[in-house]
Order: structure tokens, then sequence, then C-alpha cells
């Protein structure tokens, strides 16, 4: 049986599917990674400065390199003795102080966060949260490769958890071992990975991203991927065999995720994704779990200050054989770089599911400024429906400040 | 020298604040406050079992928010407000039957006659995943050890393996073993001469639906402070080994002597088990595919598998097979 649908929804639908579409076509729009935005100085793949050819995670020489030429606010020129385009000492894995060998790749991530909600009709809360505190590394000696990531999660993240606590958990996002082939455009691995879905941004709980369970934070599972990073494809298929930090076996989710995208020109990408997974028993509603997503994204920058990222996934849920429901889910988000390190954030989104349509936006500000430092605010409203048709207008503020090593 | 100052300032605001009051815990509070013998799903207080702030909106959820002024975060008050709720006797579905008497009983106090709201397996996260109580932690630590000294061994034999691929197989190495080594896997593949399923139970006492098939359940969870089963067992596709995951795709019928029948299906390890009362004495049937075979004689004792050993004891003919 088909969800109802009001004609308000098929409107925000054919509202939101247009400006993806626009976005996509006439802005002649990629993949992405960990900061898609990169897209403005031509780097559409993510494998360049990612040991993840998919993006997101430990970073390569080069990536460190251009993250302090291009990433960070620079305040002054070059000392005497260094050229313009020479990444400074303060690179490196922790600012230079050990140079890991070829062969091994070194990082860590620290983000801390203070999150003020307010939802109509209750009281604010307010949390401080350890949102991340990881360790990484990646060996790859000749076409082997193996990464992980081990960590601290003060609270959240159980899907990642290695340690059985309700809080203060030890985890790993990410664990897994591959071999590479032709110069590293092939990868074929197994272990648990981020799933290959969408737009990798560091945005976790934007909705494209929790509807399709698909963020950076905790909805990793265990798998076999295959990946291909050419000059103007790249794309990953996965084969889910289920997260193994969730127990008991019924709770896993199994199935097939990947992604396909394309280089339409040096700023321009779009993308086409999907998913399918069931499990015995959802870890959310507790019933079967049968569920899909497929999707159109893509980046584009029409001007080296500017950045246009958009992602539409269509939703849909079977958890019984004569109950389907549809859904969809987009986003639409501006990022303006008016000086090298600072950027304005604008996003929009939109989700429309069993409970009604939800629409949130967000205004953020992001500075880069310190090497391997850079500090994020945002103001967030969204008007989220709840079952019974009513809606619920929740404000947020969040404040970040990052650390990598 | 401001930047400096500024950014330790913001470190210290950001990560080294107070806790979270987030409600993570609460199903775990509930399961203790009321004894309960498995943690209310999030579906109790939150609409579609989608949690966040603005989405407690089933008929419990509203009650103990909107009557008794529930908050997040705050477990010391979850209990209070189930106290209150208790003697207030509050019926948030109105069938007449008080929203605390329900979640005891196993039932949905938002769906008025019942609605199971508890009995799925517990969720838990983590490798090391609950012990019971008395028992000590998977041996993995020594399968860790060993393994990873086999592998240094080998790759020590090995002649013109250059130096940076050897440590980075002895790193992957380590880094398997430790994942193996903590017990995320606790399901392995196996030769079908071992077991006929391809697959045995590896994860030691973890606590897990799955755990060790073929062995007699209500023994060992008497004995061990495990979840209290009137009725468990395993069925096997034939005679196995203790350990082989069993048949799926199979149930165990029992009709109670006051004539009730009880179904309970074998999960993915071909493990049954029930902790509703079936009145003695009771007849056992197993279905699967079409199929079924009666027990001969009726029973009194619902530890299946303390009788179906591999061999059989006590009369009994081996294991329970499918029919």
């Amino acid at each position: 049986m088909l969800a109802p649908r009001t004609t308000q929804h098929v409107r925000l639908l054919s509202a939101l599917l247009g400006l993806i579409a626009f976005a996509v076509l006439s802005l002649a729009t990629s993949r992405a990674d960990a900061y898609p935005w990169m897209i403005r100085h031509e780097y559409t793949g993510c494998a360049i400065c990612h040991g993840d050819p998919t993006g997101g995670g430990v970073l390569t020489p080069y990536g460190r390199a251009q993250g302090d030429l291009l990433l960070r606010t620079r305040y002054s020129s070059p000392k005497p003795g260094e050229e313009a385009g020479d990444p400074s000492k303060t690179a490196g894995f922790l600012w230079g102080a050990f140079e890991p060998p070829d062969w091994l790749l070194l990082g860590g991530s620290f983000r801390g966060a203070t999150l003020v909600t307010k939802a109509a009709g209750t009281p604010a809360d307010v949390r401080y949260i350890l949102m991340q505190a990881d360790l990484r590394a990646m060996i790859r000696p000749s076409f082997f490769r193996a990464g992980g990531a081990i960590g601290f999660a003060h609270e959240g993240a159980l899907p990642a958890a290695v340690t059985s606590n309700t809080a203060n958990n030890v985890v790993s996002r990410e664990h897994w071992a591959g071999v590479a082939f032709k110069d590293d455009q092939f990868l074929l691995r197994a272990g648990r990975m981020n799933l290959p879905f969408g737009i990798r941004n560091i945005d976790h709980t934007l909705w494209v991203r929790k509807s399709t369970r698909t963020d950076i934070n905790d909805s990793q599972e265990h798998g076999v991927s295959f990946a291909y990073n050419g000059d103007t494809v790249r794309g990953e298929v996965m084969g889910i065999l289920g997260n193994f930090q969730v127990h008991p076996d019924a709770y896993r989710e199994r199935g097939a995720v990947g992604y396909l995208e394309y280089t339409i020109s040096p700023r321009y990408t779009a993308g086409l994704n999907g998913l399918f997974t069931s499990a015995l028993l959802d870890r959310t509603s507790g019933t079967t779990l049968k569920r899909g997503s497929a999707g159109i994204f893509g980046r584009g920058s029409p001007t080296l200050p500017l950045v246009l990222m958009a992602e539409a996934d269509m939703l849909i849920n079977a958890p019984a054989a004569t109950s389907i429901s549809l859904g969809m889910v987009g986003m639409l988000q501006a990022d303006y770089e008016p000086k090298q390190g600072i950027h304005v954030l604008a996003t929009g989104e939109v989700r429309v599911d069993t409970s009604g349509t939800s629409a949130g936006g967000w205004l953020g500000a992001a500075w880069f400024f310190l090497p391997h430092v850079d500090a994020r605010f945002d103001g967030i409203v969204q008007s989220v429906a709840s079952a019974g048709g009513t809606s619920t207008l929740v404000t947020s503020f969040l404040g970040q400040l990052h650390f990598f090593l | 020298m401001r930047q400096i100052a500024s950014t330790a300032a913001l470190a210290g605001i950001l990560l080294f604040a107070g806790a979270a009051s987030a409600s993570a815990d609460y199903p775990d509070t509930v399961k203790t406050h009321l004894s309960l013998t498995s943690a209310p799903e999030c579906a109790l207080c939150h609409a579609g079992g989608m949690t966040g702030l603005g989405t407690v909106n089933t008929l419990f959820g509203t009650t103990a928010r909107t009557k008794y002024m529930l908050t997040s975060g705050n477990p010391t008050l979850l209990t209070s407000v189930l106290d209150k709720m208790k003697t207030d006797k509050v019926d948030s579905d109105g069938d007449g039957t008080g929203d605390i008497a329900e979640l005891i009983a196993g039932t949905d106090p938002n769906t008025a006659g019942g609605g199971k709201i508890v009995g799925k397996p517990d969720l838990t996260y983590g490798c090391v995943a609950t012990v019971a109580p008395g028992q000590p932690l998977p041996s993995s630590g020594a399968a860790f050890g060993l393994a990873l000294v086999a592998v240094i061994a080998v790759a020590r034999r090995r002649r013109g393996f250059v130096g940076a691929s050897r440590r980075s197989l002895f790193v992957a190495a380590a880094a398997a073993s430790a994942v193996i080594a903590v017990g995320c896997y606790d399901v392995s593949y196996v030769t079908s001469d071992v077991c006929s399923s391809g697959l045995a139970w590896t994860g030691g006492d973890k606590a897990s639906p799955n755990m060790h098939p073929g062995f007699a359940c209500i023994d060992c969870h008497t004995a061990n402070g495990g979840p209290h089963f009137t009725i468990a067992g395993t069925i096997f596709p034939s005679k196995t080994p203790d350990d082989c995951l069993g048949a799926t795709d199979a149930s165990i019928e029992i009709t109670g002597a006051d004539g009730k029948l009880l179904t309970i299906t074998a999960n993915e390890a071909g493990n049954f088990y029930s902790e509703l009362a079936v009145k003695t004495p009771y007849q056992v049937k197993v279905v699967s595919g079409g199929k079924s075979k009666i027990m001969g004689s009726a029973q009194t004792t619902g530890d299946c598998n303390s009788c179906h050993t591999e061999a059989g004891a006590n009369a009994a003919p081996g294991r329970v097979t499918l029919p």
C-alpha cells in the first residue's frame, strides 16, 4: 500500500527535484569528500588528497600540502627562503613534528561542539559534545592497502563502538584492508568502511545523510568494495555484509550500495547513487527492515569563491510484503569563500516521509584560522513533521572547534 | 598571541565541557527499574521509533512528558515518573490495564488490548558484549596472541620480503587479529565436515541469541544468571556437534496441558527460546517446510538440549532435528 501523498508533498517534491535538476544540469555540476567544496580548486576526485578513494579520513602528503596552501587563511607573504607555492613546515603530521615514511599515512581528528536545541514547547537543551576524537592510520606498501581508525566517543556513535557501554566507548569507525591496481586506479578492499553514497561531507546530521543512513559518523558497515578512480569517471560499489559491531545478527543490515560520478568539466561534476538493504529487525523501529534509496547529486563552482552542492534521494521502505512507503530527501548547499579559509555556508533541506513534510535551513560560517585548526558556527531552523500530522519547530545553534593532526 | 588565547579558550569550552543530556540510556533505565527481561524499544515513547527532539509523541511518551514533566537526560527523574505512573495507575491507551502493568506484562501501553513492545532480542553494541555474571571474558585474547606469533614467525622466515611490506603485514595482521580477538565476529565459517551448516559459534560466553547452539540453555542460564527461559533448545538439520549453527526456517509448536498453543521460531543459529509459562505436561511438534513431526511423549521440562545432545541422553534420540 502506498503511503498517502498530499498535493503539498507532490508540489514540494517537484520543486526540490527541479532545484536539483537545475543545479545538476544548468550549472553543469560531482562526487564529494569531507570538504566537497574543494572542487573550486578543480579537485573533482578525492583519492589524490585522501587515503580513502571516496574521500574523508587520513590525508596523503599531497593532501596535507594542498590543505596548507588552499584550505587555511594565510596571514603573511612567504618568508625568506620560502616560495609562494611551498606549503609551510607545519603542514605535516603533528604540525610537522614527525614525518612518517612514505608507506605510512598518519592522522587524527578532534572535534568538540556546543549544541543548543530548542523545540517548541520544551525547555532549551544544552549539550557539550566531543563529536570526534579519532586517531587514524593507513599503510600502503607496494599494492597492499590497509586503513583504520580508533577513537573515543563520549556519547552516541554506538554502531561504531568497540566497547559495550551506553556512553564513553572506544570506537572504530573504519578498519579495512585491500589491494590497489594500476597506480591506485582500482582498489578492492574488505572491512568496515564508509558507505559510498551521496555527498560525503562533515554535516552528518543533514537529512540526506541521516535518512539514508550514510553519514561518516557511525553509519559505516562491514563489507567488500571495489572502487574505480579514473580521470573523468569515479565510482565505488560495496556489498554490505552487516555491521558486526551490532548484536545480535538480526539487527545487521545486508545489501549493496554504490555511486558513479562523472566530471563534466574541471569544476562541475554529477553523479548517481543507489542503496538497498534488509534486516530481520530495524535498530530504530524494531520492525522488519527493507529499505532503498536512489538519487542524484552534483557539485559546481561557477566562480572561485562559490560552490553549489546538491543531492536528492528517493526513500523506499518496505518492512512487509504488502506495505511500501515512499519518501524523499534533498538538500542544496552553497559555500561562499570571500577570503581564503573563511566560508559562509547556506543550506536548505527537505524530507518527505510518512510523517509528512519537514523542512530546514542552515546558515553557518567556518574559519580555518590556524594550521590544522578550524572553527565553525551554525544556526539551524527545522520544521520537523511527526506522526499525526503535527509539526514541531526546532531551533539549534551549533559551535564547533576542530583540530586535526 | 591573541589567536592562541582564543583557540585555547574555545578548546576549553568545547572539548572539556560537561556531560551530555541525551536519553539513550532511558530504555535500560526502564528495564532495570521495572525488572523487565528486555529493554523497551524507542517506539515506546518515540512515534515510529524515530528519536530526536520533538518525536516523543506516543500516548505513553506524551503522558510522561506533559503530565509528569519528564525531560531528556535525567534517569533519576524517569524512575520517579515511572513510580508515579504506577501509583496513579495511568492507562494511556484506555484498555483497562495500567501502563506500567502493561510494560511488566510485555505489552504495549500505546495499543489498546496488547501489542508486544518488549520481547525482541536486546540490541547491543560493541565487540565486547555483555558477559553473564560470573563468566570469564571470551578467551579470544589467547587466540589473538597465538595468531600474532604465528604470523610474525612465518613472516620472519620469508626471505626477500621488503622491510616496509613486512612491517605493514605485521600491522595489518595485528589489527585484524585484534578485531577478531575482541569478539566482533561471533560466528565463523568452518568446513562442512566440522559443521554441516558450515558455520560455528565462536563468540564464547558473549550474551547473544545465537550463543552456544546445542548446549543446555536453561541449565547454563540458571547457573550463570542468564535470562530465564521456560523452553529453549536448538533445531539441527542432522546429528551435529555443540556450537555448530543449526537449522533456520523451522519452528517449535508447544501445546500446553490447557490447550494453549505457543509457536517459537528458530533463529539464524537454530536456537529457539521462550520466557512464557506453559502448562505442563505439554506436547511438542517440530515444523519446517510444510512438514512436521511430533515428539513421542508429553514433556515437563523445557531444557530441550539437556537430553537432545549429539549422542542423546535420557533415552533421547540425539538432536532435535528437522522433520
